[in-house]
């Protein structure tokens, strides 16, 4: 039973960009992470038509847990249906360049892409090695032999930069939608 | 570095924690993985920053590809070295032809694999892009795309022919793990096979790169 106050429907929706992004990382693929994510709603809506879960702030774990379960389900399927040739699980790498690229329109790669360029060789070096290589601002600043703080502040100045940048480009795409 | 995950995670920890940068990068513990995408399933602007943050990793190779090598010396950590017999004969000799400056295309794969269906075209062939030649780093591998193909398979050798990582991609780029890095100096080739049919493959020409000596 719903309780008083809440839209299943309304909510169920919004949880719907977060599924892509969390189904298209863990499947690589973009057919395959949108069946995820509409299997996905589709458990999440009955269950919240039933007022689960009871406490709307655990609303996130609790559909994270339905999507884990489908993605598994997901992963499963495929491997039954793998091609002889494949290379085994365990003798690959990365496969599929990185798979959120899905979400994100050329307006706002090209905004980004613009931004980027415009940005001095060290800023772009610090954002490499914190993107690729997950490296935090200290062990940048230990790798680059530059103050931490420094190199905290560059990288926030840069973000900020690519954020407005980004921003613009969702702006464009908006405004050139019918 | 990890976050005491019985409190709920707040944005501005996530951004302090530099857990979106990991969480791509693939550095995040498991308890981690779970606090974060239970967090950001429910959160607008974690969202947008994830999306923000795939669209830097998806550009910026390109926009350091184009300008001067950077002054970035990585730490070498241990590689993803194979160690299996590389298709040895065929691709050392390859190999040794592209050292001696001699282009070759798809000479092995037609050795090693004698049921294979006559030469395809050239137009079927996937072209390497990058890395080639001397770079200063190497983030990814990108190749043209091949209309007709529906898998690529990226292998990269050492000069001694041995495989040193391969890897299959439905896309025509692929990053490197954090894992892997090649050593500055040595000389390395890579090749890329689109899968243009059930079982029919068509080769890159085999391309060598070398990282920049500190």
């Amino acid at each position: 039973m719903v309780p008083p106050g809440r839209k299943p429907e309304l909510e169920v929706e919004q949880l719907r960009l977060g599924l892509q992004i969390m189904a298209l990382r863990a499947l690589g693929d973009a057919e395959a992470a949108e069946e995820a994510v509409q299997e996905t709603l589709v458990r999440a809506l009955e269950a919240l038509r039933e007022g689960r879960p009871r406490d709307p702030e655990k609303l996130g774990a609790f559909v994270r847990g339905i999507a884990r379960h489908v993605i598994a389900d997901a992963h499963q399927a495929r491997r039954r249906s793998a091609p002889l040739n494949a290379v085994p699980e365990a003798d690959r790498g990365i496969a599929g360049g990185d798979p959120l690229s899905a979400l994100i329109t050329d307006e706002e790669r090209i905004h980004v892409r613009q931004a980027l360029a415009q940005l001095s060789a060290a800023d772009r070096d610090i954002l490499h090695l914190s993107f690729f290589e997950g490296l935090s601002p200290v062990e940048i600043a230990e790798r680059l032999g530059e103050p931490a703080l420094r190199v905290r502040k560059r990288k926030s100045r840069a973000l900020r930069r690519l954020r407005e940048a980004f921003s613009r480009g969702a702006d464009t795409c908006h405004d050139s939608k019918p | 570095m990890e976050e005491n995950l019985a409190e709920p995670l707040t944005c501005d920890a996530i951004v302090d924690q530099g857990m979106i940068e990991r969480y791509l990068a693939g550095m995040l513990s498991e308890p981690e993985v779970e606090a974060f995408e239970s967090h950001y399933l429910t959160c607008t602007r974690c969202q947008n920053e994830l999306r923000l943050a795939a669209a830097i990793r998806d550009v910026l190779p390109e926009v350091q590809e184009a300008e001067p090598a950077p002054d970035v010396s990585p730490v070498p950590l241990p590689g993803r070295w194979l160690g299996r017999p590389a298709r040895v004969g065929a691709v050392a000799a390859a190999i040794a032809a592209v050292l001696a400056g001699v282009l070759l295309v798809q000479p092995w794969h037609e050795e090693t694999l004698p049921h294979r269906e006559p030469a395809l075209e050239a137009a079927d062939a996937p072209t390497a892009e990058a890395p080639v030649g001397e770079v200063g780093t190497v983030a990814e591998f990108r190749w043209a795309p091949v209309a007709s193909a529906d898998l690529y398979k990226l292998t990269i050798y050492d000069a001694a022919g041995d495989v040193v990582w391969e890897t299959e991609a439905r896309e025509t780029h692929v990053a490197l793990p954090a894992s892997l890095s090649f050593e500055p100096g040595a000389l390395y080739l890579w090749q890329v096979d689109a899968r243009v049919d059930w079982d029919r493959w068509a080769s890159s020409e085999l391309v060598q790169f070398r990282i920049s000596e500190p």
